[in-house]
């Protein structure tokens, strides 16, 4: 088969899947789909077949999902990887980063599979009581896709607010700056008119908006019932640091929305997918992140590379095939442990050591790294 | 007792012990210091025995790396350096008992803020004011808070009032409390990384002395002029010593020539790191490392399976890494023995190579360049270098090394000049 009509296969399965509401597990589902995808991917990605034929993979050599093999998120810094020729290049989004480093990049052909996948996910975890036309005012704690174009997460936000959003719904980050007085507007009507409102944002957005808080009378909003927030990407230094626990606190008490609806999302420009907490739907069982079906999130020992037991830290390495049409098998740099069906994340810096003087795990040297 | 009571309480006793100790000739107090040191540099002293039999389980380095970490290191750590060193600083030991033009002293106490779990520059942080008669409030590494005691311990055994110019606090830096409490000292000696030292120096005043000494980096080169096996077998020693954590462990490898000479030194020294695996095992790594050590390597397997002449070596384990890179440009390391080689033309390529690395440099090892050398060792030293060894010596800095380039003793001492 071409590479477009086994694309376009390939798509077809996995569009139908991510319009299922149902989000119970299906193991041969997706085993047969991922390998499928492997095989894809090995075919037209030839950096990446190269990369799974020096670790002796190949598609006809195996026949379980978890041995695909993946490769780190660092490597869409260094190389291409797309299954599609350049010129049907469509979107590329980009890590965030300082102009003299190179960012990583997700080349995408068709822009359906990622925004199909977002939708299902935001609505599964952050408007499960949306839909069928309901909507409701979403402000957005991030600049618009005209300031940053090449940015997933402002990308996400748009779609979000275009198909959740009613018409009181815009972004309230321009130039970079969060706009206080539009936010505070916005949630001031929310109060009056006793009309949940969803708050999507970057962490470091929120932070500012706390802070902005402080210089209001009265320094807190009581939100109706129903409201909610959704962050995500942590500080990136943007802003002081706040531990999460302080962070949902300082929301529940300034902004009135309790901590079920307080809702952290983990993704990364490498993945077509995102990862929610789910205690707005499961307020009664422990916080974790769950992944939709057609992806896998492993939690794995980095030095032997097998899965750890429950509850144990290990590297979050993620199935993602909303990337059919890059590579599906990432692996991170994050520390997570699996909680019952999901996962939760640690942090990149939990069990850091700094046994000795040596500067030269930190030092990355602006344009020197990865130029 | 809370910690900033205790911080208190020991300096109330080093007021007292201070005053005692500056009764007494210096010389004399170099002489025992001296002896101190000789007792260190014996491998068969009872202190370093059971600081070796301590430090792996504190630490998480290996035993035998430990013990052969301290045996490079303390080799020649003898009374005579110190000697040196207040010759060189100084000039006349007698001068410290201000007889001269000039009258030197230390600072009523000096405060040493303690980093990292290696434990040479514990040692010589804390024996340094005590050449000057100042008395020292050490604040212990979060990983290590033995060497500080073991080295007071020995004090007291060689003499009972050095014994007690030494006081040993341990809190968390998060205690601003006890933090403040030791930052009141007249003299602040701080090790840690930029942010650290960024983070105390805020906190000191004008009027007090400051001696910061920053997280650095080493690396090394080499040229097809010495043999890669034997080479390689020398500067194994250099990463595998304290797992490649120190600010003197290399970072990273320039092989000067063409191609097949990174080629060469990539495999001589994967080799040589299984060896040393062998002799002394890596210790243990939190899942962060190995996690990083894991994606750097992949990182690099997805450059070649790319098309660029780049290759990795490394054992099944993470336990030791060789990535033979395709150019000179930086890339930061995970450590814990995992080293990139960097092909380089020739040494103008590898100065312009090391220029951004210049204000982080500590050390290089330099083998085969004895043509060059003159000129580049200048070249090196005017980037920031502070110490040329040949490869198998990085982890042996003579106790007077300028430590980051600056003298030892001057930073510590007042002068009075009498006219």
């Amino acid at each position: 088969m071409s590479e477009p009509a086994e694309r376009s296969r390939l798509d077809k399965a996995l569009l139908t899947w991510m319009r299922e509401t149902d989000w119970a597990r299906d193991e041969e589902r997706f085993r047969k789909l991922a390998l499928e995808v492997f095989e894809f991917q090995f075919e037209h990605c030839p950096a990446y077949a190269r990369f799974c034929q020096a670790r002796g993979v190949s598609p006809e050599k195996i026949d379980a999902w978890e041995e695909i093999p993946p490769v780190p998120t660092g490597s869409f810094k260094e190389v291409r990887l797309a299954c599609f020729p350049e010129i049907r290049t469509r979107k590329i989004f980009r890590t965030s980063g300082t102009s003299s480093e190179r960012r990583g990049e997700l080349h995408l052909d068709s822009l359906e599979l990622y925004e199909t996948s977002l939708e299902a996910s935001l609505h599964h975890s952050v408007f499960p009581d949306l839909g069928d036309g309901k909507r409701m005012t979403l402000r957005t704690l991030a600049p618009d896709t005209r300031e940053a174009p090449d940015s997933s997460l402002s990308h996400m936000f748009q779609r979000a607010l275009e198909v959740f959003g009613d018409s009181s719904s815009g972004f309230d980050v321009l130039n970079g700056q969060l706009q206080v007085d539009t936010l505070f507007t916005a949630l001031d009507e929310a109060c009056r008119t006793r009309s949940p409102i969803a708050l999507c944002g970057t962490t470091f957005a929120f932070v500012h908006a706390l802070d902005a808080l402080e210089n209001r009378d009265p320094p807190r909003f009581d939100l109706p019932p129903g409201s909610r927030v959704m962050e995500t990407g942590g500080y990136k230094g943007r802003s002081r640091e706040v531990p999460r626990e302080d962070l949902v606190a300082q929301i529940g008490e300034r902004l009135g929305i309790q901590p079920s609806h307080v809702l952290n999302q983990y993704g990364m420009t490498e993945l077509g997918s995102q990862f929610y907490d789910t205690q707005f739907r499961q307020p009664e069982r422990p916080s974790r992140k769950i992944a939709p079906p057609w992806t896998r999130v492993r939690v794995v020992d980095p030095s032997r590379g097998v899965d750890c037991a429950e509850g144990e830290p290990g590297m979050i390495v993620i199935l993602d095939l909303a990337n059919v049409g890059s590579v599906s098998a990432i692996e991170t740099a994050d520390l997570g442990r699996q909680v019952e069906d999901g996962f939760e994340i640690l942090g990149r810096q939990a069990g850091a050591e700094e046994r000795g003087c040596s500067i030269a795990a930190d030092l990355m040297l602006g344009a020197m790294e990865r130029s | 007792m809370p910690a900033s009571e205790a911080v208190a309480a020991a300096r109330a006793r080093l007021e007292k012990a201070g005053s005692e100790l500056r009764r007494r000739p210096a010389t004399e107090i170099l002489a025992m210091l001296g002896r101190v040191l000789e007792g260190w540099s014996n491998p068969d002293s009872a202190w370093r025995r059971e600081l070796a039999g301590r430090l792996p389980a504190h630490t998480g380095f290996s035993a035998a790396t430990v013990h052969k970490g301290l045996a490079v290191g303390l080799e020649h750590w003898r009374g005579s350096a110190l000697e040196a060193i207040v010759k060189r600083e100084i000039g006349d030991p007698g001068r410290l008992d201000a007889t001269g033009p000039a009258v030197i002293t230390g600072f009523d106490h000096t405060v040493c803020i303690l980093a990292g779990s290696i434990p040479m520059p514990t040692i010589q942080a804390l024996l340094l004011p005590l050449a000057l008669r100042s008395p020292v409030l050490a604040k212990s590494a979060s990983r290590d808070d033995l060497t500080a005691r073991a080295l007071a311990q020995s004090l007291a055994e060689i003499d009972p009032l050095l014994g007690r110019c030494v006081e040993v606090v341990d809190f968390d830096s998060s205690n601003e409390e006890a933090s403040a409490r030791l930052l009141e000292s007249p003299c602040i000696v701080a090790m840690g990384s930029d942010a650290t030292l960024a983070r105390l120096r805020e906190k000191v005043r004008p009027h007090q002395r400051w001696v910061g000494y920053g997280h650095r980096l080493s690396v090394a080169i080499k040229t097809a002029r010495v043999s890669n096996d034997a080479w390689a077998e020398r500067m194994a020693l250099d990463i595998a010593l304290w797992d490649q954590s120190g600010c003197l462990s290399p970072a990273a490898i320039y092989a000067v020539g063409d191609s097949r000479e990174a080629d060469e030194t990539a495999a001589s020294l994967a080799k040589a790191l299984e060896a040393a695996e062998t002799n002394w095992p890596r210790g243990r790594v939190t899942t962060a490392t190995a996690t990083a050590i894991r994606i750097e390597r992949d990182e690099a397997r997805v450059r070649q399976a790319a098309g660029r002449d780049v290759h990795v070596l490394g054992a099944d384990d993470s336990a030791w890494t060789v990535v033979r890179e395709d150019s000179a440009n930086w890339r930061a390391s995970p450590l814990h023995r995992f080293i990139r080689v960097h092909p380089i033309a020739n040494t103008k390529d590898c100065t312009a190579a090391l220029r951004p690395l210049g204000p982080h440099l500590a050390a290089v090892a330099l083998d085969g360049l004895e043509d060059e050398a003159p000129g580049f060792v200048q070249e090196l030293a005017a980037l920031g270098a502070s110490r040329i060894v040949p490869a198998g010596r990085m982890q042996a800095p003579p106790f007077d090394w300028h430590h980051d380039g600056q003298p030892l003793l001057l930073p510590l001492a007042r002068f009075c000049d009498r006219e």
